[in-house]
């Protein structure tokens, strides 16, 4: 399924902006031929969106800052036309991050020539957000220039190394053809850098900021780690990701008992509903807990890899829940939380999620009970077995066949026994039990506050939307009959 | 995947995996005994995702070494201790003898020590 980019002009200005700053860091001369063949598309790009941003009063002084663009945009031409020529570097893959940059500033353009209306004056906030939105361009250009530069400098550096004591041709025309370019890229940095430098700061104080929406980032992270959480289950159910998992719905849980809490306390959330959810809340935490800890036990060095899309999803959620929940080191006062966003909005997005955890758990029960290919590295698994025979009623068949001292001195992969498996199972369905309870309580907490009129009650006949807490504010409610 | 970096910067992020992860553990022993309500919670969970981008950034004969025990020392000083150590251990090659993606990493453990630090 393809994702709508819903991000604003700024937000894309932005985003482009700190693209062209990781070019900066982590890059290599063997990045130079990729970046060379992908910079001419990114100033391409900003052109386009130079154009169509709105223009800028004229004034003499301003002349030269008109065309800087143009020449801009002509240099990289000609870059392009020289690699034609020359044939260096050739054809080949382009560098992911510049192409993300130029894409960044087609979306830009497109969205300015869409909604940007020509037969209005322009307000001066609005001609001062103009001027801050070609500067973040130019600083986009000026960054991803010497970015560039320095890689193809690096390159070169490389080749003439690699030149030494050889005869090869390829290498040979590298040199000289990397020196024109990086003078090439050199003069774009330079016009870059006249339009940035001195005039940055002020014209940046001009932007528009849009204060970010808590529960709006909270909402999208929750949505985006569901869905990522039941990709990776689907397509890798490893134990490293499975420990990700549980520990991300543990936080998720303790985040809603920690909103729940201060919605009840501040009076946003109906103190009926919070004393339903809160024990169950902390039962579903203690569950995840629990089954994160089994799951770790699996975990061995050659198996430690982990899914890093799941891990972007899990640290999106963890920032959005942070800068809801804590305060510094501590757990937030219930003011303060509820100074930061609508708490009982909050509640509902984390229901919602808790709601939806009930899947995850089946699915990693699923994985426990069905999995074949599980393995386990032999020194747990003989710690587990030497545990349950001092313990009465151990599992005598997993006694049967010990771990061979091999496998423990290498500590080797071995597959799960029968013990092992039935903790996961007992883990997995204790999680299933108290995610389902904590859906429950969400439908209780409900009952306790709506009247009929609100809509359908939950049980068989209702959707599951219609099984979503309602913790508006008491004020925003129905009036109960009078 | 390109392997990026020297031998050196790939021991020092394997060791800076070892930290984070000896931090998450901490902190996760620490949030088990305050509770639900507990803020190590994230703070683990945070250090214990560092860890898995250190990690995924390892060549795979290197896996085998993050199984060493952490100099005790240094386990004694507590997780934001720990935490200090790995950003520590970052500063002491250029980001080049690292692999490429852990400017990933040194950022996010700069986030932890903020958000750790009272």
């Amino acid at each position: 399924m393809t994702q709508r980019d819903l991000r604003s002009v700024g937000e894309l200005l932005l985003s482009a902006d700190v693209l062209t700053r990781q070019v900066l860091w982590d890059v290599s001369g063997q990045d130079g031929p990729p970046m060379l063949r992908t910079w001419g598309e990114v100033v391409q790009c900003a052109a386009d969106l130079w154009k169509e941003l709105p223009a800028p009063r004229r004034s003499p002084d301003r002349r030269a800052d008109e065309v800087a663009m143009t020449r801009l945009e002509s240099l990289a031409q000609g870059m392009h036309r020289a690699q034609l020529r020359t044939g260096w570097p050739g054809d080949g893959p382009a560098d992911e991050r510049l192409l993300q940059v130029a894409e960044t500033f087609s979306r830009a353009a497109a969205l300015v020539a869409r909604y940007h209306r020509t037969t209005r004056p322009m307000r001066p906030e609005v001609r001062a957000d103009v001027e801050a939105a070609r500067m973040r361009v130019m600083h986009a250009l000026y960054v991803g220039a010497h970015g560039v530069g320095s890689v193809v400098r690096e390159h070169v550096r490389d080749e003439r190394m690699a030149l030494l004591g050889v005869r090869n041709q390829r290498l040979a025309r590298a040199v000289p053809r990397g020196k024109e370019a990086i003078a090439r890229l050199a003069a774009c940095e330079q016009l870059a850098g006249a339009y940035v430098i001195g005039r940055y700061v002020q014209a940046s104080q001009g932007e528009v900021v849009i204060p970010p929406d808590g529960v709006g980032r909270l909402r999208e992270a929750l949505a985006a780690w569901d869905i990522r959480a039941h990709r990776t289950l689907a397509s890798s159910s490893t134990p490293a990701n499975l420990v990700v998992v549980a520990r991300t719905q543990a936080t998720v849980a303790m985040a809603a008992l920690a909103v729940v809490r201060a919605g009840a306390v501040t009076g946003r959330i109906d103190a009926d509903a919070c004393s339903r959810l809160s024990p169950a809340a902390e039962a579903a935490h203690a569950s995840w807990v629990h089954t994160a800890g089994r799951w770790s036990e699996l975990i061995s060095p050659v198996n430690r890899r982990t899914d890093p899309d799941l891990l972007v999803a899990s640290g999106e959620l963890r920032a959005a829940m942070l800068e809801i929940t804590h305060d510094r080191t501590s757990i937030a006062r219930p003011e303060v939380m509820a100074g930061r966003v609508d708490l009982a909005a909050a509640a509902h997005a984390l229901q919602q999620a808790l709601a939806a955890a009930v899947d995850v758990a089946y699915v990693i029960r699923d994985v426990a009970a069905h999995d074949q290919n599980l393995s386990a590295p032999a020194r747990m698994i003989s710690r587990r077995l030497a545990r349950a025979a001092g313990a009465p009623g151990g599992p005598v068949d997993d006694l049967a066949a010990p771990v061979s001292p091999a496998d423990v001195h290498a500590n080797r992969l071995i597959p799960l026994p029968g013990i092992v498996r039935t903790a996961l199972l007992d883990a997995g369905n204790t999680t299933v039990t108290a995610a389902a309870a904590m859906s429950v309580a969400s439908c209780l907490a409900r009952g306790v506050q709506t009247n009929p009129a609100d809509g359908p009650p939950c049980g068989p006949g209702g959707t599951s939307e219609d099984r979503q807490i309602e913790l508006a504010a008491p004020e925003q409610r129905p009036t109960r009959a009078r | 995947m390109i392997e990026t970096g020297n031998g050196e910067g790939i021991q020092a992020l394997a060791t800076v995996a070892r930290l984070l992860w000896g931090a998450a553990e901490q902190w996760g022993a620490q949030a088990e005994i305050e509770g639900p309500l507990s803020p190590c919670h994230l703070l683990s969970l945070g250090a214990d995702l560092a860890a898995c981008q250190a990690v995924n950034l390892l060549p795979d004969p290197l896996l085998g070494t993050l199984d060493r025990e952490l100099e005790p020392a240094t386990v004694e000083a507590g997780p934001r201790q720990l935490l200090r150590a790995a950003e520590e251990l970052t500063r002491t090659l250029p980001i080049e003898a690292f692999p490429s993606g852990t400017s990933q990493v040194v950022v996010a453990i700069g986030d932890l020590i903020r958000e750790a630090t009272p």
